[in-house]
């Protein structure tokens, strides 16, 4: 239990993305053989794929990038 | 690669170029915070675009070049409030009653996802305009843009104990929001 309470602690950072790379290593060995962990961890990456796909964007980003910059140049030549 | 104030300061010497990494950097950061205001995609993309022509304007007067992605959330959120009214007033002078976003209707989501399925992606985008705008931008900034609580305190200028309760809060009530829709994708 007390160990489980430091791999949550992990969790949290992970959620706001202050966890370093050896934490998230032994977070995720962690998960491995804990089932709990593991639930609320695959909880949170699926939460934010989720979400992120619901919002993404129709066009690309060099797209966008690309298109805007041909924008402002038209409209300095003019 | 360049960070933001070499970025900011490259456009300001007038290389497009520069400013159109910006953009590639923060287009999805600013549709997103659109869409979390509006159902049409389209008009989602329309205002990102009227904000990064805002913000090449106004470029000179951003004081602190470090905190870029908070000026352009501030920007994007301006341009949405600007946008609704122009829609109530057309609708206004057309005779028509104002519709509260939530119930315009939604237009198809087009995603590179495959695991989502237009209802889905519409419960997920009707679920996050739900929050509060607080939660909603903090969620924009943490999900889509990919910025640490610490940086999303940095770029809104507020304290990172405050932006942390605030993220979980907003992380609890999706999750419980959402949990029918998770363990749906889940199966």
């Amino acid at each position: 239990m007390m160990t489980c309470e430091k791999y949550k602690n992990l969790i949290e950072k992970f959620i706001e993305g202050t966890i370093s790379e050896g934490q998230l290593a032994e977070l995720k060995t962690h998960t491995e053989s804990c089932e709990s962990c593991s639930e609320q961890f695959e909880r949170y990456v699926l939460l934010q794929d989720v979400v992120r796909h619901a919002f993404s964007s129709r066009t690309s980003v060099e797209q966008a990038g690309a298109s805007l910059v041909a924008r402002l140049s038209e409209e300095s030549n003019r | 690669m360049a960070g933001d104030r070499q970025l900011v300061r490259a456009a300001l010497l007038g290389e497009t170029s520069a400013f159109g990494a910006i953009v590639e950097r923060y287009w999805n950061m600013v549709v997103a915070l659109a869409l979390s205001k509006f159902s049409d995609a389209a008009e989602a993309e329309d205002i990102a675009q009227e904000s990064f022509l805002k913000a090449y304007s106004q470029l000179a007067s951003l004081k602190d070049p470090s905190r870029l992605a908070g000026w352009l959330s501030k920007i994007t959120m301006q341009q949405c409030s600007n946008s609704l009214r122009r829609t109530v007033r057309s609708k206004r002078a057309l005779g028509c009653r104002a519709t509260p976003i939530e119930a315009l209707d939604e237009q198809p989501a087009i995603t590179a996802n495959p695991g989502l399925t237009q209802n889905q992606i519409q419960f997920v985008r009707q679920t996050v305009r739900r929050l509060p705008e607080k939660f909603r931008t903090m969620i924009v900034m943490r999900f889509v843009a990919d910025l640490s609580t610490v940086q999303i305190a940095e770029q809104l200028g507020k304290r990172p104990g405050n932006v942390r309760v605030r993220l979980h809060r907003a992380y609890k009530l999706l999750r419980k929001d959402l949990a029918p829709l998770l363990e749906e994708v889940e199966s």
